[in-house]
């Protein structure tokens, strides 16, 4: 027979009458059916229960007659029934629900849920032994699929038709259709269920981000106090539970408490540590003060347990932080006293020389105000003759923090006067600092000029001493030698002209002459050790020739003397500076050495004469300042020093503990 | 019988008064001049042309040893003595290259000045034979480099006179070596100073090592 099934109907084809009573009765069945199938579509599209679900179908494919009895069992993944409904079966299900529910399945499900087209049993009762449904079928048979949609099987549709209709494929393919609604069905509802719990998971996601945040928030706030901080956030806390209106927070951090107006013991507490810095200081504690709903979980879900850790974490976070930033600030408040108060001037200069930051001191050296000066170049302070070498010290890549410069400059002041400044200039550690160079200036325009002073009155004490020495000298070689000449010969004459004079008396005349010609020699010898008058008569080399030969036949000491280059004539001053050097050094040598031999090398270069003595005695540890030379009493030396200076040589002693002394000095042309 | 001829010169007004007297004492000996600096030593010895020349090393200006080395520039004829105080080797050395025939001390007596200028009149030695050795030792070791050995304008004679002075004979003992008159050798050695334009047996025999007439095996 054909029929046209549209629109769930079951058309006569026009033209065509069956009155067949079978195939009216046929009829009449699909008509039921494909009501009941648009009942379960409507179901479908609204129930969000499967409970309600499963049983409505059953009812409705009951009800209307098409069949005699549906039962569906929902199974999980292993095969155990999860849920059950059915319609028209009575009390008699039970056993079949019993069975269900130990995971075994009747024959005709296992061979349904192997197959995706329905499986008719002709005949139950004797087909289905082990089926405890068997006897309900009376005569009819079974028809049986799984529940299935979108690949996944839900369950199993069983139900009792005629037997005919059992064996009619349209029926079968009805009953298969049936089944896929319903498998529809549970899918979307499958999906809600899912939909919703993802949902609600992103709901509370929500909740512990915006707890979080919120202490982030409130952390951040400008002024806030650890104490208002953990007043504010415990407050907030109970609102990221699942249960706000029963929870109630606690923060105990290094000994204080915070607490949610409504806190008491509470009956369901969930607590973490607060940890700062590795150390225990508190905990965080959230507590529902009554009983929830019961959940399968406990009173807490896993995510809270979660969040109350991430608070805790976020609370030590801040507290750690804000206890460094403190660190920090008293540390920079102190760097900053120490920077203001410094006696010297300090700036602090970004890499191309602009100044950044100074201090106090530096108003005083350069006589600008701080709002002069910032912001300007450094390199403005200071002579233009002197920025050429300023540059090349701020602009050359100094590595690492020793390798500070220290140089003199010459700095213009702003009311025009000039100031001799030592400066150091360093690099700033840090890349990040807007400042890169610390300058920190010394004014040692006093120290210079003491010292410019000093080295002027050393050199007139010098020449002063020299002038009285040859005046000393000249007087003593004019006058009282002359005298003492004088009377010696004048004695001589008296012994020679008076023949008729006593034995007694020309030996007592004698006597006095020989006297009078010692004291000569004394004089002379005082004299010339004052100023000698061979380095005036003679020149440099034959008075250097003179004093090597006197520390021999005076001391014992052998004397060589080396020369090399053609001999000329320095300025007298000069000439009589290196004497006098030399003269000094032989006396050192005398005093301390305990040498027994001195070699001398006078070089006469073409820029100049260079003199070396060195001694073969004990030596002495020379010290490297002029003030630990004064100290030990070594003024010898520091005279020395001073006296190749003013006519600008240099002197350089070495020296070493048994090893001898050399002395060097070189006098330019 | 003439007079020598002796010109002072001495910064020292006493001093050279003193000694102008010791030297007027005698009878042979005369001051033509009188100078207080090198300078006027110089002119007036160019002028005045004496004998023999004493001059201070200490004056101002031009000292004894420069105004010795002009005065033998222009007066080579004139014998040097230096008065002086100090004898110390530099000294020596010093005024025998600038060609002075001797020194005296400033102490010394009027006997020995006197007759050290008679001495070096007579072209005796004014140097001891000592100093005199170290004098030619010290220059043998600052002149070696000499170049080309000049020719000896010296006769044979002159020469072995020359050697007996410069190993510290006085003109008897020469004398007496070579057989010869005092008075002879004496005129020889005048020769010998005109020849060689000195004005002492010094600077004689000093010269004459210098230019390697003589060498230091002839004078030891």
């Amino acid at each position: 027979m054909d029929h046209i099934a549209q629109n769930g109907f079951a058309h006569s084809v026009p033209g065509r009458t069956y009155s067949h009573p079978q195939t009216e009765e046929k009829l009449r069945h699909l008509n039921l059916v494909l009501q009941a199938m648009r009942d379960i579509n409507q179901l479908i599209i609204q129930e969000t229960d499967r409970r309600r679900l499963i049983t409505h179908t059953c009812r409705i494919l009951v009800k209307t007659r098409s069949y005699y009895n549906v039962w569906v069992a929902l199974l999980d993944g292993m095969g155990k029934l999860t849920m059950a409904a059915q319609a028209g079966l009575g009390k008699s299900f039970s056993a079949m629900r019993r069975r269900l529910r130990k995971g075994s399945l009747p024959q005709c499900a296992r061979a349904a849920l192997r197959e995706s087209v329905p499986i008719v049993t002709a005949d139950p009762a004797s087909d289905c032994r082990d089926c405890p449904l068997a006897q309900e079928y009376g005569g009819r048979g079974g028809i049986t699929a799984r529940l299935e949609y979108a690949g996944r099987v839900y369950g199993l549709l069983c139900a009792s038709i005629p037997l005919d209709l059992a064996s009619d494929p349209e029926e079968r393919t009805l009953f298969m259709e049936t089944a896929q609604d319903i498998g529809l069905g549970l899918h979307k509802i499958s999906l809600e269920e899912e939909r919703r719990q993802a949902e609600q998971d992103v709901e509370k996601r929500v909740r512990e981000i915006t707890c979080l945040y919120t202490i982030a928030d409130i952390s951040e706030r400008p002024g806030i106090t650890q104490k208002e901080l953990c007043q504010q956030v415990v407050q907030i806390l109970p609102q990221s539970w699942q249960y706000p209106d029963i929870a109630c927070a606690r923060i105990t951090i290094g000994g204080r408490e915070f607490v949610t107006p409504n806190y008491r013991e509470p009956a369901h507490r969930q607590s973490t540590e607060l940890v700062v810095n590795g150390e225990m200081m508190g905990q965080v504690e959230v507590g529902y003060l009554g009983n929830p709903p019961t959940c399968d979980e406990g009173p807490f879900l896993k995510e809270e347990e979660r969040l109350i850790e991430a608070v805790a974490e976020q609370l030590g976070r801040i507290t750690e932080h804000a206890i460094a930033e403190e660190a920090l600030r008293h540390s920079e408040s102190r760097y900053r006293a120490l920077f203001q108060s410094a006696g010297e001037a300090i700036f602090l200069c970004s890499a191309d020389g602009t100044i950044i930051s100074v201090n106090r001191a530096c108003q005083a050296l350069t006589g600008r105000s701080t709002d002069r000066l910032e912001g300007t170049d450094i390199r403005q302070l200071f002579s233009p003759s002197e920025r050429d070498f300023l540059n090349r010290l701020i602009t050359v890549e100094t590595g690492g923090e020793d390798s500070a410069q220290v140089e003199e400059f010459r700095m213009v002041r702003s009311d025009g006067a000039e100031a001799i400044v030592r400066l150091t200039i360093a690099p700033l550690p840090g890349t990040d600092l807007p400042a890169a160079l610390q300058v920190i200036a010394l004014d040692v325009t006093e120290e210079r000029r003491l010292r410019q002073n000093m080295q002027y009155y050393i050199g007139q004490i010098t020449r002063a001493q020299e002038d009285e020495r040859l005046r000393i000298s000249r007087e003593l070689h004019d006058d009282t030698a002359q005298t003492l000449a004088g009377l010696s010969r004048d004695l001589g004459l008296v012994i020679s002209r008076s023949p008729g004079l006593p034995e007694a008396a020309t030996a007592r005349l004698d006597d006095l002459r020989r006297t009078v010609d010692a004291a000569l020699e004394g004089v002379r010898r005082f004299s010339q050790d004052l100023r000698p008058s061979i380095l005036d008569d003679l020149g440099l080399l034959p008075a250097l020739e003179w004093l090597v030969s006197k520390l021999e036949t005076e001391y014992g000491i052998k004397g060589k003397l080396i020369l090399t280059g053609e001999p000329y004539r320095l300025l007298p001053e000069q000439e009589l500076s290196v004497f006098r050097i030399v003269q000094e050094a032989f006396s050192n040598v005398r005093r301390h050495s305990g040498a027994t031999a001195v070699d001398m090398t006078i070089d006469f270069g073409e820029d100049a004469v260079t003199v070396i003595l060195s001694d073969n005695g004990r030596g002495f540890s020379v010290p490297s300042r002029a003030s630990d030379l004064v100290r030990s009493g070594r003024l010898g030396i520091v005279g020395m020093r001073e006296r190749a200076r003013l006519i600008s040589g240099t002197l350089i002693v070495q020296s070493d503990i048994g090893k001898g002394t050399t002395v060097t000095l070189r006098v330019p042309r | 019988m003439n007079k020598i001829q002796v010109v002072l010169a001495d910064d020292h007004m006493l001093f050279r008064e003193g000694t102008r007297r010791v030297i007027e004492q005698e009878p042979d000996l005369e001051v033509t001049g009188e100078a207080s600096n090198g300078e006027e030593a110089v002119r007036l010895v160019s002028q005045l042309r004496p004998q023999v020349a004493i001059l201070d090393i200490a004056m101002p200006g031009v000292n004894g040893i420069e105004a010795a080395r002009e005065i033998k520039a222009r007066n080579p004829s004139t014998a040097i003595l230096i008065l002086t105080a100090y004898d110390n080797d530099q000294y020596i050395y010093a005024m025998l290259e600038a060609g002075a025939a001797g020194y005296l001390l400033k102490n010394v007596d009027a006997e020995e000045l006197t007759s050290a200028i008679r001495a070096v009149h007579a072209g005796e030695a004014v140097l001891h034979p000592a100093i005199a050795r170290k004098v030619f030792g010290h220059f043998a070791t600052t002149h070696s480099a000499a170049a080309a050995t000049p020719p000896c304008t010296l006769s044979d004679r002159e020469m072995e006179i020359l050697k007996l002075a410069a190993r510290g004979m006085n003109n008897q003992e020469i004398a007496r070596r070579l057989f010869l008159s005092r008075r002879t050798v004496q005129s020889h050695l005048g020769n010998i100073f005109s020849k060689m334009n000195v004005g002492s047996r010094t600077e004689a025999t000093l010269q004459a090592f210098n230019m390697g007439w003589l060498s230091t095996e002839d004078i030891s």
